[in-house]
């Protein structure tokens, strides 16, 4: 691979600066009716969801002082919920004579199949390419309880259920039960590290929307297999691991997700892990300048298979690569500029750097990776963009491309 | 967008099976005396004017619409509609199939899950009496077709006032409405008054058009009158995720028996689009606009200077929703100035022919030199009505259509028909307007602003010779002439326009100074035109208008523009 064409501490240096640069956004436009007694709460559009589902989601009821921060609170909800059209979704605040208010939130209900068909069809044609597909039913009850199957086929199949009950006062409770069979090979593509795994993999999650700036809650999962490392003979592991996730955003997106990992079999050791997200979100004028870094720790002993996963258009990119490299460390930080350019479209220009740190013997050979891309978005009616991305890598990889929605854009 | 109304009348084009009996319930369809039957429920006309009377469950009343209204005259009902399919034709194949995408598995089950049953029961009643095999599709494109408008966002004008209270000779309430929609003309024609006795909620009496299940005005027999004008929202203040507006209006008349009822209704309805709303209520001696976009509301009462007269136009008036506004220009001011010179000249005194005086409104006041200029009246106008909530009676112009409003205005007493379920006898007539010269100039100007270029020149040439100072002829004699080449002409036109003619609404002068500049920038003459542009730019307006000739105009004054042989203003050094 060649070496450093862009320096990993140039990309560092610029990351850090940035982040140290952030700027403290003025009050929110529309504190006008901040502290003004809520003496209305009108909920429409919803058909199937009953009415008590969203209200037990509400931070206020009449009576309340209104408080600008519940706007996003309550948006954050019903988000959350799954099942409202993300698109006429609002929380309006409005006057009322004798200076009340009347708070209306309008969540309507969707499909039971898709929450938008041009969605559905994108979403669907990029699973296919992906040798999978999955399927939400929203909200079918119309208790606050999404449920979601999905399977998938070719070298690694797998079959899922999962479901998302809302509670109440902003508590979201997840789950998901999935039988795989798994087999990955890891950079370098000349003997590979590898393993092979067959098995269930079952979690369970609270979340909870306390705040505005402020989710967390925790996570147990118990994923009972039969693993082979590096062509070894099968193994039993039955892996638990547990522990809290964060996170907060203000000037600044913050995710923090710390797991400990206990094998039920003995087999292998526990360990505990963490991973972080640390994103800035820097407007220039309609443009967007976005700084993101990643990382990860867990102890070195912990088995392949139970390690991270970086590169390519995953969750940690590095968009030239596949996604394989694998460590039981990683540092990763990528730039994007958005350019709004006229009518609906964006104009997209960034630059990852990572590496994954590995005791594996095989991987004597990670380095900092990094590669450099540019892209389109087009705005949909969704809300978030379709956008094409071509990537080359600056110290190897190739040229690899994507396309299909962006739904944190 | 318009592809989708294609939907609704794509089936209309088969043959329709009069009478067929694909469910038993329906009933048979008789004639008698020029009155068609079709159990309780009948249709007849009263000169122009077509009337029906619509009774029963939802599948009855749909079942009735069909029979009644629509099979015996299909082929001109096919005629009515052909203007429409042109425009749902447009589009190429890609355009078309992603429109039909989005209307099959976005709008209909949208509207399917947010509308009150019994509307979708209406449509199925409907759908079965066509005898059309697959009637489950038919309601889905009859559902489109209750809400293109909400789906296409396209925009009329309309205006509306009430009068109460000290306003009227008797104290009495009257409510005059003139529907604005210009695309619509020819389906006006077939438009009827339809008096429902539904099974649930209250009778009431609207002005309607084949096929539609919702309204866009009517009265109860509570004397309740609902009409609306569009007023448009900002991007983020509209949706389709809701109810299409005219069912939510049919509902609010149906089963608001006041107006906190009928307040009540459309705030807990997911609405679509903005609107202006009038509400007034005969019994409560009040009346109120509610102006409304998809997610905000609220309630603009007759304040005290204005007590017991309200009116409205297409734009909001309260603070609270102008903050929504989406630019725009309707002549909203205008209509609005001459609704209160009018209230002035008919206070204390206002009767229904008063109130259909109003509506005929051509901004004349001084009939040696008219305007000339679209007002309440205008040439968008294709239906115009009284109500009377206090007699329950319904004053209506027919034939509806362009110029309808100065046709002769028929009153009926709903509630003689809803006391006797049988054809009324009219109330009374309210004569057509006297084609004085000024009226027949008035008409022929409005007749050129929606005709070709070339009948706009035949029809105006004469009228600004008889009328130097008019205005707006001398506007669009201006305008049709730069479009379409005949430069020296246009501006000699525009330049009396803006020099010597009469403008009340001075949208038009920014928009004739617009022109002169692209026409003396077309010829060459820099000077003439960045005079015009800045004239343009410094004109006042009454109005938030849309930024089309304040851009030209800013555009303008930065490069040269020109207009080209095919009528499109350019930048000159992109030629």
């Amino acid at each position: 691979m060649k070496r450093n064409l862009l320096s990993p501490f140039l990309l560092a240096a610029v990351t850090v600066i940035i982040f140290l640069s952030f700027s403290i956004p003025t009050n929110a436009a529309g504190v006008a009716t901040e502290g003004a007694r809520i003496g209305e709460v009108v909920i429409l559009g919803n058909n199937r969801t009953g009415k008590e589902v969203i209200q037990r989601q509400l931070p206020f009821s009449v009576g309340d002082y209104w408080r600008d921060e519940y706007l996003a609170l309550t948006l954050a909800r019903l988000q959350a919920l799954n099942c409202f059209d993300p698109l006429s979704l609002r929380v309006i605040t409005e006057p009322l004579p004798g200076g009340e208010l009347r708070v209306v939130v309008r969540a309507s209900d969707t499909h039971l199949l898709y929450l938008d068909p041009l969605e559905f069809v994108i979403i669907k044609l990029q699973n296919l390419f992906s040798n999978y597909c999955t399927q939400t039913f929203y909200n079918p009850f119309g208790t606050g309880l999404n449920l979601t199957v999905g399977g998938g086929w070719g070298a690694n199949p797998w079959v899922g259920l999962g479901f998302n009950q809302a509670l109440s006062n902003g508590w979201f409770l997840q789950g998901n039960l999935q039988w795989s069979e798994n087999s990955r090979q890891f950079y370098p593509t000349s003997d590979p590290p590898s393993f092979h795994s067959t098995g269930f993999s079952t979690g369970i999650s609270l979340l909870c929307y306390n705040r505005v700036d402020c989710e967390y809650g925790g996570t147990v999962n118990y994923s009972p297999v039969r693993v082979a490392l590096d062509g070894a003979d099968r193994q039993q592991q039955a892996y638990l691991s547990f522990g809290p996730d964060l996170k907060w955003s203000r000037w600044f997106e913050t995710r923090l997700a710390l797991r400990y990992a206990l094998d039920l079999t003995g087999n292998f050791p526990p360990y505990p892990a963490i991973n972080a997200v640390l994103l800035h979100r820097r407007p220039i004028g309609e443009n967007q300048f976005l700084t993101t870094l990643y990382a990860g720790h867990m102890a070195n002993f912990a088995p392949l298979n139970r390690q991270f996963t970086i590169g390519g258009f995953g969750t940690v990119p590095i968009r030239s690569f596949s996604p394989a490299f694998t460590g039981h460390t990683y540092l990763n930080a990528s730039l994007e500029y958005r350019h709004s350019l006229s009518g609906n479209l964006w104009l997209l220009t960034y630059a990852d750097c990572g590496r994954a740190w590995s005791d594996h013997e095989k991987t004597g050979d990670y380095d900092w990776e990094s590669g450099a891309g540019v892209g389109l978005a087009v705005e949909t009616p969704l809300g978030y963009p379709v956008r094409l991305d071509l990537a080359h890598g600056l110290t190897g990889g190739g040229l690899a491309w994507r396309i299909g929605l962006d739904m944190d854009f | 967008m318009v592809i989708i109304m294609l939907l609704l009348f794509l089936p209309l084009e088969t043959p329709v099976r009069q009478g067929k009996a694909s469910a038993k319930e329906e009933p048979v369809v008789w004639g008698k005396d020029g009155v068609l039957w079709a159990g309780k429920a009948w249709s007849t006309s009263i000169g122009d004017l077509r009337l029906a009377y619509f009774t029963g469950s939802p599948e009855e009343i749909g079942a009735q619409m069909f029979q009644l209204v629509i099979a015996p005259e299909s082929e001109r009902m096919m005629e009515a509609f052909a203007f429409i399919k042109q425009q749902g034709l447009s589009g190429g194949f890609l355009e078309r199939t992603f429109k039909n995408f989005y209307a099959k598995f976005k709008f209909i089950p949208t509207f399917k899950r947010h509308l009150p049953r019994e509307y979708i029961r209406e449509l199925e009643g409907f759908a079965r009496a066509t005898g059309d095999p697959r009637p489950g599709r038919l309601v889905n494109e009859l559902l489109i077709s209750n809400a293109w408008q909400d789906v296409s966002l396209v925009y009329g004008g309309c205006s509306f006032f009430a009068a109460w209270g000290e306003a009227t000779g008797d104290g009495g309430m009257l409510v005059g409405r003139n529907l604005d929609y210009a695309g619509l003309a020819q389906l006006a024609e077939v438009q009827s008054v339809n008096f429902y006795e539904p099974e649930t909620g209250y009778r009431f009496v609207t002005v309607n058009y084949p096929s539609m299940v919702g309204i866009m005005h009517g009265m109860n027999e509570k004397g309740i009158v609902i009409a609306k004008a569009y007023s448009t929202v900002v991007p983020e203040e509209a949706t389709v995720d809701g109810i299409p507006f005219t069912i939510m209006l049919r509902h609010a008349l149906q089963y608001g028996g006041s107006i906190d009822e009928v307040i009540n209704i459309i705030k807990n309805t997911p609405r679509t689009v903005g609107l202006n709303i009038l509400v007034a209520d005969a019994a409560r001696r009040e009346a109120v606009v509610l102006e409304v976009s998809a997610y905000r509301m609220t309630v603009r009462r007759a304040d005290r200077a204005d007590a017991d007269f309200i009116y409205g136009a297409n734009r909001f008036l309260t603070p609270y929703l102008k903050e929504y506004q989406k630019p725009g220009w309707l002549s909203s001011a205008f209509r609005e100035t001459r609704f209160e010179r009018l209230k002035q000249v008919y206070w204390g005194d206002l009767t229904v022919e008063d109130a259909v005086q109003i509506l005929r409104d051509k901004g004349v006041e001084d009939p040696d030199a008219p305007v000339l200029l679209p007002s309440i009246q205008n040439y968008a106008t294709i239906a115009s009505m009284v109500f009377d909530p206090d007699r329950l009676e319904i004053w209506v112009s027919a034939p509806g259509g362009f110029l309808t409003t100065d046709q002769v205005f028929t009153g009926i007493s709903a509630a003689e028909v809803w006391r006797t379920g049988q054809p009324p006898t009219p109330v009374g007539f309210i004569p057509a307007t006297e084609t004085t010269p000024v009226v027949h100039v008035w008409q022929q100007v409005m007749t050129a602003a929606g005709a070709s270029d070339q009948r706009k020149k035949e029809l105006l040439t004469p009228v600004v010779e008889r009328y130097p100072k008019a205005g707006y002829p001398l506007y669009l004699l201006g305008m049709t002439c730069l479009r379409t080449g005949e430069l020296q002409a246009a501006l000699e036109y525009l330049e009396q326009c803006v020099t010597r003619a009469e403008l009340p609404d001075p949208y038009y002068l920014l928009a004739a100074h617009a022109w002169l500049g692209v026409g003396y920038d077309t010829l060459g003459l820099r000077q003439q035109a960045l005079q015009h542009y800045e004239a343009g730019l410094a004109v006042e307006l009454l109005e938030d208008v849309d930024p089309v000739f304040p851009q030209i105009c800013r555009v303008g004054l930065r490069s040269p523009l020109l207009i080209d042989e095919k009528g499109q203003i350019k930048q000159a050094h992109r030629e």
